[in-house]
């Protein structure tokens, strides 16, 4: 079989459809060289055994969702949380909940955490909205450490301080959560082996 | 019951040493993902799904334990040979001092 022979053949054309599916949000870069790597594997199959029709190297291959998804999704995850960018990690995340539901729920926790941390460092602009309202208040029955409408009783003891400080637990949040995500995608990667 | 408990803990141990026999049969000589899954079934008997190997390939490229490049081919697709590096033939000696350890206490307990 040479090349235009496989590549025109049915089940190779359907079974490189469904590969192109499960990596389409992947860099165009990474898109081809998984293509081109898997096209190769078949390729050489069929040489080494050509009496094998396609459809049996294709399904000793396994399919596409059976060992695609994690590689990709862990691959994307660990690379985006490297580079510490808050957009990639939250593409990637939201990613890997759509496409890979054996540890989705795991991304959706580490997607809550980033959301709650997002919305803690919201508090800085609201501090310039509202700066009576936000703050560090302190009521005579107790205290709050960020937005309260009712502000009766209550004294603001830390002022515009209160912006540096929120944006550092911030970035301490995001920074432990990111290390945590690298680590516990890590984890998983050394694990990853499917029989 | 007691099958599958074998089962389970052979493909723990299989799983735990793939590292190491890739990394032993790329010492040997750069080799292709199929060429490479090839000897994995013939040399060390083992019987995977071909599709696992390529995320425990890219695995060892990120540890920079190997790497790979792209090698045109007079007829036929290209094919992306992975080579062991200096770190890889590091850690594959010291994967080697262990099993030669572990093979040693295991057999006194045989």
């Amino acid at each position: 079989m040479d090349i235009q022979q496989l590549i025109n053949n049915p089940d190779y054309i359907a079974y490189m459809e469904r590969v192109r599916k499960l990596i389409d949000k992947l860099p165009s870069k990474d898109q081809q060289e998984i293509q081109r790597e898997i096209s190769s594997h078949i390729y050489e199959s069929v040489i080494k055994y050509p009496l094998m029709p396609v459809s049996e190297a294709l399904q000793n291959l396994g399919e596409p969702h059976t060992y695609l998804p994690e590689w990709i999704v862990t691959q994307s995850i660990e690379t985006a949380s490297n580079t510490f960018d808050p957009i990639r990690i939250i593409k990637q995340l939201l990613l890997g909940i759509t496409r890979h539901s054996a540890h989705g729920f795991k991304y959706v926790l580490f997607t809550i955490l980033y959301l709650l941390t997002f919305a803690f460092g919201s508090l800085c602009i609201l501090k310039v909205i509202s700066p009576s309202h936000t703050g560090l208040l302190i009521y005579p029955q107790g205290f709050t450490f960020g937005y309260n409408s009712d502000i009766f009783n209550a004294h603001e003891v830390l002022g515009f301080w209160f912006i540096p400080i929120c944006v550092f637990i911030t970035v301490l949040f995001y920074m432990v959560i990111t290390l945590l995500l690298k680590a516990s995608v890590r984890q998983r990667r050394k694990r990853y082996l499917l029989y | 019951m007691e099958i599958k408990v074998i089962a389970k803990w052979e493909t723990q141990v299989k799983k735990g040493i793939l590292d190491f026999i890739i990394l032993l049969l790329l010492k040997q000589k750069d080799q292709y993902g199929y060429e490479l899954l090839e000897h994995i079934k013939l040399e060390a008997g083992y019987d995977i799904g071909e599709g696992t190997i390529y995320p425990l390939l890219n695995r060892l490229k990120d540890d920079k334990l190997i790497e790979s490049k792209w090698v045109e081919m007079d007829t036929g697709m290209p094919r992306k040979y992975y080579t062991i590096t200096n770190s890889g033939i590091e850690a594959l000696d010291a994967m080697k001092t262990f099993w030669a350890l572990l093979t040693t206490n295991l057999e006194k307990l045989l």
